[in-house]
């Protein structure tokens, strides 16, 4: 038998704009997250009103989280929703999906054997994209934290909106030790996003070197190959 | 009659207008209109409701009295005697040794269920070592434990008020490694506390919550760490003066520097403006004069819990968080800069080995195929 490989589409057009916009976002919130951590950029000795440097950064890293939430929570409805294919259960870490995505790890270090053709999310990546949206999630509480901080004696629907977040992430601040902890948590999972984004992108990169099935194309256009088994 | 007596000695002893002004300000802190002015000035002199306060020192350093002292509208003096019954207070009463004690079970029993305690310091829980050791032994004071005086006086009190940061939540002497076990002073005796934290605290502040129990016969609300909702809702980055340069993006990078004397944003020096909570710059200290920022110094975040252990180093920005290996310290950024350099270096690593493997690998796929195709499947 030949292997014969085939063109299979695995992603819809709206799973990947978001995966784009998930990207956009996540580095539009590091770059300006580092610039309000440590503001390397001053704005010189002009009249305040002039400039509003920090203010604007800070718009567009508020912004971008918005952007990246929605993304998310949308992202997370077509998991479970999707009319072409719902991928929920891949990214859980199940018995089965963990074994699975241990036997890909042997195999990336050793080469030896063989790796399966999966067409959805492969069980590695599953693990992976499942501990990297923790950290998102761990940020998304953080940074509303810090945020709602700003607007304490905010009214009216602003108010409710203040409440709401805090609400949402008061557990933060006893799980973290107030403010500063949350701060320096909000910090530190930046580099945890930083390098798991790293990895993410070397691993899809060494997997369409690798083993040939354009796994990069899926996101971009669609469609990836598979092995397929036909006829003589 | 007691009460026209009392007020004529206002009018005799206090300047009328010093007295309204502390009055205003009150009504300021407090968040009321003009219109509660003359009301917060009746509930003051009100002889018949005046409450007996009782003042008491644990692990501290006198900070906060020497803050109360530094009322001048009224001066302490009129403070302490014609406005609020100060019976007991180990630093400015003239009474000492036995005939102070005495004078503290005296308060203590007359207003039993209706004197206000006010409390400065934090107490410490442990065990000093040797023989006489006693819970809480590292704190004396007539043969008492600091633990056992609290807990008597605040027994019979109508309400705990807690001044300072010490008191609040235990300040300096709780920092890590905390050698005497010291906390504060709602957390030692498992009581509900008000807390007026700071270092020191705004007597405005203390005495705003002192007039608020005075008007409305209740405690005002409070936060999650017991703050006064009135002082300490707001952040002070919030209601900073430097503010406009904060979103400017004009900050000063060193003391003494051209920026510094333009007055930019300390948040570059270590500002801990935005992660604290009180009304410094609303209602200043020293009357209303000063505030560390609008000194030039940065805010240490001296009215939040934990402070010296959460906010510190005072200078730096970023904090650095303690690494369990080999006791170094290392701040976020390195550790995160350290992992992501890990994990490039493992990529790469990954990427030599597999690489390098390429052939074998690809002619193992081959040799498959070919074996495949003479089986004639
Ligand atoms: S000086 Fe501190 S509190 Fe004031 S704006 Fe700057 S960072 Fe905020």
């Amino acid at each position: 038998m030949v292997i014969l490989l085939e063109m299979v589409k695995v992603k819809t057009a709206s799973v990947r704009v978001l995966h784009w916009v998930i990207f956009l976002a996540t580095v539009s919130l590091v770059l300006t997250g580092l610039y309000i951590a440590d503001p390397f950029w001053l704005s010189g000795s002009g009249e305040a009103y002039q400039t509003f440097v920090m203010a604007k950064i800070r718009l567009i890293h508020f912004l971008s989280a918005i952007a990246l939430d929605v993304a998310f929570l949308v992202r997370l409805y077509i998991a479970f929703f999707s009319l072409f294919h719902t991928d929920w259960t891949e990214v859980l870490p199940t018995p089965g999906n963990l074994k699975e995505a241990w036997n890909s790890l042997r195999f990336y270090w050793t080469l030896e054997g063989e790796q399966k053709d999966y067409r959805w999310i492969d069980p590695f990546d599953g693990i992976t994209f499942h501990l990297l949206h923790l950290v998102l999630i761990l940020q998304l509480f953080t940074g509303f934290a810090l945020y709602v901080s700003g607007i304490e004696l905010a009214a009216g629907i602003w108010g409710i909106w203040a409440k709401t977040l805090h609400i949402a992430t008061d557990w933060t601040l006893v799980v973290f030790g107030g403010l500063p902890g949350v701060r320096l948590m909000h910090h530190f999972t930046l580099w945890l996003v930083v390098s798991g984004a790293f990895l993410h992108i070397y691993h899809q990169i060494w997997k369409t070197i690798k083993l040939q099935r354009a796994d990069i194309s899926a996101i971009v256009n669609g469609y990836k190959l598979m092995a397929v088994k036909r006829g003589k | 009659m007691s009460q026209v007596k009392d007020q004529t000695k206002f009018l005799t002893s206090i300047d009328r207008r010093e007295f309204m002004g502390l009055c205003a300000q009150i009504s300021v802190v407090l968040g009321l209109g003009n219109e509660m002015v003359p009301k917060i000035a009746e509930a003051l002199e009100a002889a018949a409701r005046k409450p007996s306060i009782i003042w008491l020192h644990f692990q501290e350093c006198t900070g906060d009295s020497e803050a109360f002292l530094r009322t001048t509208s009224p001066s302490v003096a009129e403070l302490v005697l014609d406005i609020l019954s100060i019976d007991y207070h180990e630093t400015i009463m003239a009474a000492s040794g036995d005939q102070a004690e005495q004078l503290l079970t005296k308060t203590m029993k007359e207003n039993k269920g209706k004197y206000l305690v006010v409390c400065e310091g934090a107490i410490p829980l442990a065990t000093p070592p040797g023989p006489a050791g006693l819970k809480g032994g590292y704190l004396t004071i007539g043969n008492k434990t600091g633990l056992q005086i609290a807990d008597e006086v605040c027994r019979d009190a109508a309400a705990v008020i807690c001044v300072g940061n010490c008191a609040s939540y235990g300040g300096v002497q709780a920092q890590r490694p905390n050698p005497t076990g010291a906390v504060g002073v709602g957390e030692a005796l498992g009581i509900k506390t008000v807390n007026i934290p700071a270092c020191p605290h705004n007597p405005v502040n203390s005495i705003a919550t002192i007039v608020n129990f005075l008007l409305l016969g209740s405690l005002p609300p409070t936060d999650r760490f017991g703050r006064p909702l009135f002082a300490y809702e707001e952040r002070i980055h919030d209601q900073c003066t430097r503010r406009s340069h904060f979103d400017a993006g004009q900050f000063v990078t060193e003391w003494g520097s051209e920026e510094a004397k333009k007055g930019f944003c300390l948040y570059k020096m270590g500002c801990k403006g935005p992660q604290t909570y009180n009304n410094c710059n609303k209602a200043r200290y020293n009357d209303h004069t000063g505030w560390p920022i609008g000194a030039g110094h940065g805010c240490v975040g001296c009215s939040e819990p934990k402070f010296w252990d959460t906010m510190s180093p005072f200078y730096k920005r970023l904090e650095g968080i303690e690494v369990p290996f080999g006791g170094v310290e290392a701040t976020a950024d390195k550790v995160g800069l350290a992992l992501t350099g890990a994990a490039a270096v493992g990529a790469a690593v990954h990427a030599a080995y597999t690489f390098g493997k390429k052939k074998e690998h690809d002619e193992r796929i081959i040799d498959r195929e070919k074996q495949e195709k003479k089986e004639g499947k």
